[in-house]
């Protein structure tokens, strides 16, 4: 468990985070742990996590990361993973509905549905 | 039709006389049994999720249904909707599900529509508490989405498709269905078909959240469940 001091007083826990989101110790000046954890919160920070759903996973992925800074919208998101505005139908951002055009910011989390209809 | 719907008034009278709900009432009590058999829901479709909503809806005790369907049972319907059966193919599913109401719960009014959806005289819709999309395909979503809306009712949309399934609380002003379904793009199902086990699910999840919407449960909140039976996984997404 890595507890990270947070600009709120209480600590965030990144026991989770994939060995990715970790830079070497030889990365970080001085090698100093309190320094390398800020870091890493910054980092994290940085990037919008994605995640798709029933047949989008196919080839794809289930979920993922992307830096903040490659992507301005829902859209965007779509042509860096080559994924075809048809196949999908419903977005949700935060777990708020949402569209293509909607603005995603570091920290997001973007939700895409396929179009599923059988009644 | 006035007398068939004082038939479910007279259950709701006797309600806790009567052991058909004796298994609701631990999470009805008698008032949300009583609020249930005075309610009137619509259940557009009576395919594969619409025939389990009837079913459930029936047997729940919900006292006036009207299930519309234009279309006859065939052969491609017996491996997933539950009011086919080998003789009843041919048969018009509104014919059919009235019957399957009657056997099961004569103590509620059930009205058989057999028309397409843009034919429904839309005085139907006067007086329901809750519209049940159960449909297949786009524009009779849409259609019915813009219907619910101009009468003010809640909907509770449901789709399938292979191994997954969407259900979504939907209440009047919001127009995901437009969004959902305005492209012309086809559905998974396409491709993936529509096996016996995901209908079922699927129109569990809608009438629970149906339920809590008819009993008060639920006032305004726009809720979208995705379900993914190959992964285990249920999403819930408030919007």
């Amino acid at each position: 468990m890595v507890r990270v001091p947070s600009s709120h007083g209480g600590s965030r826990e990144f026991e989770s985070l994939p060995a990715h989101h970790f830079p070497s110790q030889a990365s970080i000046p001085g090698n100093c742990f309190q320094a390398k954890h800020i870091f890493q919160r910054d980092k994290v920070m940085e990037e919008i996590e994605v995640r798709l759903f029933a047949t989008l996973q196919e080839g794809r992925f289930k979920k993922t990361k992307i830096r903040a800074d490659e992507v301005r919208t829902v859209g965007d998101i779509l042509d860096h993973f080559k994924i075809d505005p048809e196949e999908v139908a419903i977005v949700f951002v935060n777990r708020k509905h949402a569209s293509l055009d909607t603005e995603i910011r570091a920290g997001d989390t973007v939700s895409l549905f396929p179009k599923v209809g059988g009644g | 039709m006035s007398s068939r719907h004082n038939k479910g008034g007279q259950g709701s009278n006797k309600v806790s006389a009567l052991p058909r709900y004796s298994q609701n009432l631990g999470i009805l009590g008698i008032d949300g049994q009583r609020k249930l058999l005075s309610c009137k829901i619509i259940v557009a479709g009576l395919g594969g999720l619409g025939g389990h909503v009837l079913d459930i809806s029936a047997r729940l005790g919900i006292g006036t249904i009207a299930g519309i369907d234009h279309d006859v049972f065939d052969e491609t319907n017996l491996n997933r909707q539950l009011l086919s059966d080998e003789p009843s193919v041919g048969q018009p599913k509104a014919l059919v599900a009235a019957a399957h109401a009657r056997a099961i719960n004569s103590h509620i009014n059930f009205i058989p529509i057999k028309e397409k959806l843009e034919n429904v005289n839309e005085k139907l819709f006067k007086g329901a508490h809750l519209v049940f999309d159960c449909l297949d395909n786009p524009s009779s979503r849409i259609l019915l989405q813009n219907i619910a809306t101009r009468n003010n009712l809640p909907l509770v949309h449901g789709a399938i498709g292979g191994w997954y399934g969407q259900v979504a609380v939907v209440w009047p002003g919001n127009n995901v269905i437009n969004t959902i379904y305005g492209s012309m793009s086809k559905g998974v199902e396409n491709k993936l078909g529509n096996p016996s086990f995901t209908p079922p699910v699927a129109a569990g999840i809608m009438v629970s959240e149906g339920v809590k919407v008819l009993l008060g449960k639920n006032v305004g909140a726009n809720l979208f469940i995705f379900f993914d039976l190959l992964e285990d996984e249920f999403n819930l997404l408030k919007f």
